[in-house]
């Protein structure tokens, strides 16, 4: 045996199913070992067309499925490849496991031919990275890797393989783990006792406003069940981050929508109105919480869920509790409290507000005035009416994003897959293939913008070849939409390096690479394209035009507060 | 005035980007670190920085205290440090009159800085001891 081999067995143990990678001289030693467990049906790799593209698509299979998604390159280029999607992955908390080829001991730190310190790049960007040293280690910093990239906080972890450690024999190749002991890894502490319990429900029951706050923690915990309990039971309407979007039905009447910088008027009136709020795995990022102004000036009360204490810890907000722990586990042991506690809460006026809120607010979305392209909002109410409860959507980022953030529907844990933190161009589709490998029998639909489409489009090449069945909508307004938004509406209309030429025909594109490919001109068109993907099971691009100066809204100015809020078109007057 | 605040980071050493993240948590957070001292005792490494007053300082340990490889990261308070040089095998405590004619002659003697403190606030993988920062 060699350390490959050591490697693939290591893997197969860990239960890595799918590694999306690139081969080059550095894991070459690795995928030649890889075949008989391809052919035997192990492990199945993915040829991505670029390295940015495996990060992100390992980031997507995590993501979908709970699991850590693997991706692999070879050193120097291909490694610094992943750079993008690591960081993606980091600011996200998804558990991706990288493994990068290094060239041989005896060349590092020489400027060897594809050499590049791939620790000292991304020691910043990931949750951990370790450069093996020893061929035995491989095991255990493979272990290791896995289990620090889902324990606690999930996150990306990187392990570097000199490719003199791949092919070096080892003489007992006996794969033995201990039990986990990292010198300087804990798991957090749990902070929820009784005591600290009873103090949140005695403010969850006196409120007069309370309002639930979801995030990607409590889609990661998968709390689903225990927040629309506990919302019935408070009568609590529920806001979510964008990351959080898909951690309670959206259809849920409870539910009002996607708060912060791009979020909905009447989700953002809910918070600043709110007088206690809960706030469940999220990490009140500034786009969340743009100005802390807003919460230090009221005498609003927060109780505060997040599995690392130091999340709530750094908030420069007065917490009322802070509850550590996983969301799931905390919801319930407050549900249990609450219910022996026995109150009945009587909070009409709270919801008939919400909801007058949600009334006012839909005059100013849901415009479809006639004119060039479809309505954003329109055309995913129609994608949304196509696709069965259960698909799975990821997005690029821009306004299609934005859009995406506000009217769409997400309906079940982990169908909404999107790159919230780092705001990463270009992931929506390498996501959209991960998301797909992770759940084969699900839709997997990419709702894409045109700009963040071009960044990673040529591994739809790989959908096709690796028959991986993607729907791709390319809302198409031939723009770099959010930052022409930005200039118009911020910059005195001063549009700059954004717009894109008119000849690039999207279908051809498809097309070119062996996809199908559709032209939506109207929301029937969009329907039949929708159908026809599913039907025909093939990956496909649906083009849908969008106008040029269509804007992302409700939006705050720059640095603003979320009393700030635009929500009509400033450039049509009043 | 700007006051000097002094840490103490006690984890395992993997290899010397053990140190570089250490080092690293203070630069992301625009941190100046004014000095470090620091040794390697099997493999646990132990780091004592002095670093200004800063807004972020506070983030800085917290984000230290759950870097995989770091067991604790302490504020040590009332910290003061305390210099002395080896001279003729033997530590010598180095007052303010002798300070400048050491200096001018530094690279001749072996230095050490001994960190004098009243109490800890410490953090470790998000337990708390010791007073509040």
């Amino acid at each position: 045996m060699n350390g490959a081999k050591l490697a693939a067995e290591t893997l197969k143990k860990l239960g890595a199913r799918v590694i999306f990678g690139i081969p080059g001289l550095s894991n070459m030693t690795l995928y030649d070992t890889l075949v008989d467990y391809v052919r035997n049906g192990d492990i199945r790799l993915v040829l991505m067309r670029h390295e940015q593209g495996a990060a992100h698509a390992a980031d997507g299979y995590a993501r979908a499925s709970g699991k850590p998604g693997i991706c692999t390159a070879t050193s120097g280029p291909g490694a610094l490849n992943l750079v993008t999607g690591l960081a993606t992955a980091f600011w996200d908390s998804s558990p991706v496991v990288a493994l990068t080829g290094q060239v041989p001991r005896s060349s590092i730190g020489k400027m060897s031919f594809q050499e590049a310190d791939i620790p000292g790049v991304v020691q910043n960007i990931v949750k951990f990275v370790i450069q093996i040293k020893n061929v035995y280690d491989i095991p255990i910093w493979l272990r290791n890797a896995f289990y620090i990239a889902t324990e606690g906080r999930p996150g990306p972890v990187v392990v570097d393989i000199p490719r003199d450690l791949f092919n070096e024999k080892v003489v007992d190749g006996d794969i033995k783990f201990d039990e986990v002991d990292i010198k300087g890894f804990k798991k957090f502490p749990v902070y929820a006792d009784p005591m600290m319990i009873k103090k949140a429900v005695e403010i969850l029951v006196n409120a007069e406003k309370p309002l639930i706050l979801v995030g990607s923690g409590a889609v990661a915990s998968m709390a689903t069940d225990e927040i629309i309990i506990l919302a019935d039971m408070l009568i609590a309407p529920i806001v979510s981050t964008l990351l959080g979007k898909a951690a309670v039905p959206n259809d849920y009447p409870l539910y009002i929508g996607m708060m912060g910088y791009y979020g909905r008027a009447e989700a953002n009136t809910a918070f600043l109105e709110a007088d206690v709020v809960l706030v469940v795995g999220a990490r009140l990022s500034d786009r969340t919480i743009t100005s802390y102004k807003d919460i230090i000036d009221s005498k609003k009360k927060f109780i505060i869920i997040n599995i690392d204490p130091t999340d709530i810890e750094r908030l420069p907000i007065k917490v009322d509790v802070a509850l550590v722990g996983d969301a799931k586990e905390i919801l319930r042991r407050l549900i249990n409290a609450l219910m022996s506690v026995g109150v009945k809460f009587e909070r009409s006026n709270w919801i008939r507000r919400i909801y007058e809120f949600r009334d006012y607010y839909s005059q100013y979305y849901y415009v479809d005035e006639d004119g060039e392209g479809l309505k954003p909002w329109r055309a995913l109410k129609t994608i949304r009416g196509v696709l069965p409860r259960d698909a799975i959507v990821t997005t690029g980022v821009g306004q299609h994003q934005m859009w995406c953030g506000v009217f769409w529907e997400a309906l079940e844990p982990r169908t909404f897959i999107t790159s919230g933190g780092m705001g990463t161009m270009g992931f929506g589709l390498p996501a959209a293939i991960g998301a797909k490998m992770a759940q084969p029998n699900r839709i997997v639909m990419d709702l894409d913008g045109d700009g963040s489409f071009l960044m990673t489009m040529n591994n739809l090449s790989t959908a096709v070849d690796e028959y991986i069945p993607i729907i791709v909508a390319i809302f198409d307004n031939r723009t770099l939409g959010l930052v022409r938004q930005v200039q118009d509406l911020f910059f005195g209309g001063r549009i700059i390096s954004v717009d894109f030429g008119s000849t690039i025909d999207y279908i051809k594109i498809a097309e070119g690479l062996g996809a199908l490919g559709f032209n939506a001109e109207t929301y029937e068109d969009l329907v039949v394209a929708i159908k026809t993907s599913i039907k025909e099971n093939m990956p496909s691009v649906i083009r849908i035009p969008i106008k040029k100066d269509e804007l992302s809204l409700p939006t705050l100015p720059p640095g603003g507060s979320l009393r700030e809020m635009i929500i009509h078109d400033p450039r049509k007057g009043n | 005035m700007t006051l000097e605040k002094v840490i103490r980071v006690i984890g395992y050493y993997s290899d010397a980007s053990y140190i570089e993240r250490v080092i690293a948590t203070f630069r992301k957070l625009l941190i100046d670190v004014e000095w470090i001292w620091g040794r390697r005792i099997n493999n646990v490494y132990e780091i004592y920085l002095g670093v200004k007053e800063h807004p972020n300082l506070k983030l800085a340990i917290l984000n230290l205290s759950k870097t995989v490889g770091v067991e604790s990261v302490e504020l040590l308070i009332d910290a003061k440090v305390e210099k002395y040089i080896y001279i003729n095998g033997d530590f010598k405590k180095i007052d303010k009159t002798t300070n400048e004619n050491i200096n001018n002659s530094i690279i001749k003697y072996f230095t050490i800085y001994i960190p004098i403190y009243t109490r800890v606030a410490g953090y470790r993988w998000g337990e708390k001891y010791g007073e509040d920062i």
